[in-house]
């Protein structure tokens, strides 16, 4: 039965140094298609160094990433991911503060290779297609998220919630395959967590993306299928979210008992 | 719904200081420039001076649109006017082609000098650029058949020399570069290049090899200054090296900061009035930059977002004062 779907993203022993840090110890875990997983772990437990390994902004000491079973993108280079169809957002989510809400959606459409430089520049025909085609999906995301309303503030100037949201919505416009949420939830109020839960749910049960998250905040467990936890760059979980609930070592690790040397 | 943050506020307070002042420093401005301007042919020279380096302060503007600043700017003029001089006085090229074939030369340097530079961003890449404009120029200066210290003399003049029609064909040329590079930055590889400059993070994220875009933007910029360079130093009819040293980048840069950098026709308006300040006050001798620098002081306090935010700002007052009136 766990073997219906094939895996997205799966890691081979994956190892991170900092000198003599080790912030991940040989970690094997996949993502299968489909899913919604979760990637728990306290702070400092290398939750967003897998991030930035996953997607070439650092790289493994040692250890391989196979990307749908059959491309491996340990060496790749951050936009060669992204081109693979890996969408991420960022912990301190970095938007394009000085562009609207419709323009930064509309940006990562553009910058997802369509037309070569030469067909931009003359406003060829199929420039032009293109161009309609971006609005188009621009305006889809918009819908789907609900922010049409909001779709001319600059994105400096949003709240928090949104703020965050916009980031799920421009990571949605890159049109991944794996979409990878990097604290999706931090530093939101009870009532947004319950929005953005709602709507990550929703991307994937709609649009069918799979989709990574990586979260302190124990609330994701509403809506994933399948969860990771990890403590100190080790795995110390592997299971369906209901069996985590119950599992004696993660409630050690996150409710005490642990000692930290 | 439309927020204004705390920062446009305070830009609007003060140019609204700087409105009070304004007809003071305009009407100073003119007793010094106007007599120098009266009858004289050297006003053509001077103008046409300014539109070449307009074109480059245009091409400034590319480069930092991806959040760049760079000083080499006037290092690739020099390179293509000396480029340019050597293809028409050694290989008798026609001056269109030299033109053309020296600013492509530029640009390629530029390209082939970026490729190990743009790995650096911000201040890192704008101090090797730093170097590049130093150095570049000093190998030509150092090789006597690129004529040494005393450059390239007797290059034969565009259009015989006549400054009249050398005026013309400068003020059609600074129009098509200005227009394709209106092109450039008004599409996507012009978003593409503001949104590397927001965050280069997200922009990888998203699928967009941030160092081509980089070199992209690099190769075009130095491609419109070779373009000015070679067409400058056609006019000229001579190419001293020592004229595309750190001076004409830092005046480049004046003219693209105090113009303004957030603006696409901030340069040009930039080079208009810097250049007309600066040559127009020759009168006062050595002490002519000093005026260009009270300029540049006034703008840098007053008007942060340069001489092209004026309508701006005035319309942000107006809006301003109607809401208050509604209020």
């Amino acid at each position: 039965m766990e073997f219906q779907h094939k895996t997205l993203l799966k890691t081979e022993g994956l190892t991170k140094r900092f000198g003599g840090l080790v912030v991940m110890d040989k970690l094997d875990m996949s993502v299968k298609e489909g899913e919604i997983h979760g990637l728990l772990g306290p702070n400092g437990a290398g939750k967003s160094t897998f991030f930035n390994l996953v997607t070439g902004v650092l790289k493994p000491t040692s250890g391989k990433i196979i990307y749908d079973d059959v491309m491996d993108i340990t060496n790749a280079k951050p936009h060669q991911v992204a081109r693979m169809g890996i969408g991420r957002t960022f912990q301190l989510n970095p938007l394009f503060g000085d562009f609207t809400v419709e323009e930064n959606i509309m940006a990562a459409q553009y910058l997802h290779p369509h037309s070569t430089i030469p067909q931009v520049f003359l406003n060829t025909k199929k420039y032009r297609d293109n161009e309609k085609e971006a609005a188009k999906a621009t305006k889809d995301i918009l819908e789907f998220l609900n922010m049409t309303s909001i779709k001319d503030v600059k994105a400096k100037a949003l709240p928090h919630g949104y703020q965050k949201l916009l980031g799920v919505a421009r990571a949605l416009a890159v049109k991944p395959k794996l979409l990878m949420l990097d604290e999706p939830l931090g530093g939101m109020n009870p009532e947004e967590i319950h929005f953005t839960l709602k709507a990550i749910d929703k991307m994937n049960k709609e649009i069918g993306i799979s989709i990574l998250i990586v979260e302190h905040n124990m609330q994701v467990l509403d809506i994933c299928d399948n969860v990771t936890v990890i403590a100190f760059g080790k795995k110390i979980f592997d299971g369906t979210s209901d069996e985590v609930r119950d599992d004696a070592e993660v409630n050690r690790v996150y409710f005490g008992g642990v000692e930290y040397e | 719904m439309k927020y204004k943050g705390v920062k446009e506020m305070m830009t609007q307070k003060k140019s609204n200081r700087f409105l009070k002042l304004l007809p003071y420093l305009i009407a100073l401005a003119v007793v010094i420039i106007v007599p120098n301007m009266i009858g004289k042919m050297f006003w053509f020279t001077v103008f046409i001076t300014i539109l070449a380096k307009m074109i480059a302060a245009s091409g400034l503007r590319i480069v930092s649109l991806a959040g760049d600043m760079s000083f080499a700017m006037g290092c690739f003029m020099g390179l293509g006017a000396y480029g340019a001089a050597i293809m028409v006085t050694k290989w008798q090229f026609p001056a269109w082609a030299a033109i053309i074939l020296a600013a492509v030369f530029a640009a390629i340097i530029a390209v082939l000098t970026g490729i190990p530079f743009a790995r650096l961003r911000s201040i890192y890449y704008c101090m090797t650029t730093m170097f590049l404009g130093v150095f570049l120029i000093y190998v030509f200066q150092s090789f006597s058949w690129s004529g040494g210290n005393t450059g390239i003399k007797q290059i034969p003049k565009l259009f015989g020399g006549d400054v009249r029609t050398n005026l013309w064909f400068f003020i059609a040329l600074a129009v098509v570069c200005i227009a394709l590079m209106y092109r450039f930055e008004h599409c996507r590889i012009g978003n593409t290049l503001k949104a590397i400059s927001q965050s280069h993070e997200v922009a990888a994220s998203m699928g967009v090899n941030e160092r081509f875009y980089r070199l992209l933007a690099i190769g075009v910029a130095a491609f419109f200054c070779g373009i000015a360079g070679a067409s400058f130093a056609l006019f000229n009819g001579s190419v001293v090296g020592s004229t595309y040293g750190m001076t004409l980048d830092l005046w480049i840069i004046m003219f693209f900061m105090v113009g303004g950098k957030d603006d696409f026709f901030g340069p040009i308006v930039g080079s208009l009035i810097l250049g007309v300040v600066n040559e127009g006050s020759r009168s006062l001798g050595s002490y002519a930059p000093y005026l260009a620098c009270v300029v540049l002081l006034l703008v840098a306090y007053l008007l942060p977002g340069g001489l092209a935010s004026i309508p701006r700002t005035i319309k942000g007052l107006i809006d301003n004062a109607k809401s208050k009136k509604e209020a």
